[in-house]
């Protein structure tokens, strides 16, 4: 019996979280009714993107122990979202690359068992990095990729991560892959996955095929899909985005996500300098943000043309102004930008992103 | 003799007050029925006391690898047959649990709070997930019996 392919479908824009929750929610739940009617009908996919800046809770994270940790990191600007997921706290954000496959795992005679399914989506992170960018991964207990920080002591980084539920066989959720620095600084600010010695590391610095300037998100899809399909004996096809309920929801989501696009206001840590990153042909961003801070001083000077080049590198809306703060200490949230819906703003954040 | 007459005094005692102790230190006169789902849960049910024990089976114990979480229903809670009744951590995987049968949660098994690995070395046993007090003793028949369970796993 041939299994049919795995369609992906890779979302250009960064998804809010929510919304990309519920399109993988209403995916299983057409995957498990249309399996009761039939078999081989239901298709199984994986979804590759981005996520706006949010913190997610594991299942195993109950209201009262996050509490704390959500008041403090949506103070800083992010999202917080519990979810049923395996794992603990994580951060998912631009610069990093999510996958979510959405398997039906007892397609193969015997099924495939939750143990193989992770352990292949490690695989599958641990061979795409050294095929592509001759990265070698350490081993370690820990689910998850890692790295060795070659210190000689011993310490390891995280590159990727992997937390997935399982319901009725079908899967949810699944891996993310650091790729530029952006994610980096994000986190530094909390304990991810429970293990307080290890750091974020990303492809970016790492690689010994790309320049740290050249690596994006996007140039990895390729690589991923061709090894997804290796490790998963399957077949890969692109998601062709026609008709039916699963085409449907997939643009409504796109279009949730273009309405939303943000600019993000980020701060550097030893300085009091940040950038404010606006789609092109926006003018009017250093007035309307020099009204709308509420600090003692602010002054937003002149555009940053070395940021700017970097943005159009990565296609990314390109109009960066820098913005000097008096108060290194300050965090604002919804930041109306001149127009734009709305800026997550941060002082002890350094990254650029959207 | 002495001994024996005991035991028996005991046995008797113990029927009187709690037929599901006579059921465990009895096993021969108990009437504990096993049976399975596919998405591999097992039940024992007692059809002298209507409880259920629910647990995961060893083969699911297996394709989950090490168990770090268990996630239990409420007792008290009201349960329809194939509603979500909980979830198993392993490796990053959490996999939800469903209910075997109907009826209401009546004791849940505080001890793998401390220690969900003993999924791993007793699934069957002493990892029981919890009690069900069942509404529709039908359902019972429904589910697959221990032969029809192994086929399903050969095959699935």
């Amino acid at each position: 019996m041939t299994l049919p392919p795995i369609l992906y479908h890779y979302f250009t824009l960064p998804l809010p979280y929510a919304p990309t929750l519920a399109l993988q929610n209403l995916i299983h739940g057409i995957q498990l009714a249309q399996r009761r009617t039939a078999s081989n009908v239901h298709q199984d996919y994986l979804l590759l993107l981005q996520h706006r800046p949010v913190y997610t809770a594991g299942r195993r994270q109950n209201e009262d122990s996050v509490r704390d940790e959500r008041d403090r990191l949506t103070r800083m600007g992010a999202d917080f979202e519990a979810t049923e997921r395996g794992g603990q706290l994580t951060y998912h954000g631009p610069g990093q690359l999510v996958g979510y496959p959405l398997l039906d795992l007892g397609r193969t005679s015997p099924a495939m068992p939750v143990r193989d399914y992770v352990c292949r989506l490690q695989r599958t992170l641990q061979a795409h990095l050294q095929g592509a960018h001759g990265i070698a991964s350490a081993p370690s207990d820990n689910t998850g990729v890692f790295l060795d920080d070659g210190d000689g002591r011993g310490a390891k980084s995280k590159i990727a991560s992997i937390g997935v539920q399982v319901r009725h066989r079908l899967t949810t959720h699944g891996f993310a892959l650091n790729v530029t620095p952006s994610p980096l600084p994000w986190f530094d600010q909390v304990v991810a996955c429970g293990l307080a010695d290890v750091k974020a590391t990303a492809i970016a610095g790492r690689s010994q095929s790309t320049p740290e300037d050249a690596v994006s998100v996007e140039g990895e899809i390729a690589g991923i899909v061709d090894t997804f399909g290796r490790i998963f004996s399957r077949d890969m096809e692109r998601l062709e985005l026609k008709q039916g309920e699963v085409a449907d929801a997939i643009l409504e989501l796109e279009d949730i996500a273009r309405k939303r696009e943000t600019s993000v206001i980020t701060i550097a840590g030893t300085s009091s300098h940040g950038h404010i990153l606006c789609p092109p042909g926006f003018r009017e961003a250093r007035l309307e943000v020099k009204k709308e801070f509420n600090l003692d001083q602010c002054t937003v000077n002149k555009r940053c043309p070395s940021q700017e080049a970097r943005n159009q590198q990565q296609k990314r809306p390109a109009r960066v102004f820098g913005v000097g703060l008096a108060s290194r200490g300050a965090a604002l949230r919804d930041l109306r930008l001149g127009g734009l819906p709305h800026a997550i703003f941060s002082s002890s954040i350094n990254s650029a992103s959207i | 003799m002495l001994l024996s007459a005991a035991f028996r005094g005991a046995s008797r005692a113990s029927s009187r007050f709690s037929p599901r102790l006579a059921t465990s230190s009895l096993p021969s006169r108990s009437i504990v029925t096993l049976r399975f789902t596919k998405d591999h849960e097992l039940l024992k049910y007692d059809d002298e006391t209507k409880i259920g024990t629910i647990s995961v089976t060893d083969y699911a114990q297996k394709s989950l690898g090490d168990v770090v979480f268990v996630e239990l229903p409420a007792k008290g809670t009201s349960v329809a047959q194939g509603d979500q009744i909980g979830a198993v951590e392993s490796v990053k995987a959490a996999s939800d649990i469903y209910s075997p049968v109907s009826g209401d949660v009546v004791e849940v098994n505080e001890t793998l709070n401390d220690q969900p690995g003993l999924i791993n070395k007793s699934p069957e046993d002493k990892a029981w997930l919890c009690k069900i007090a069942i509404t529709k003793p039908n359902e019972v028949d429904e589910l697959m019996n221990a032969e029809q369970y192994k086929a399903h796993c050969e095959e699935h």
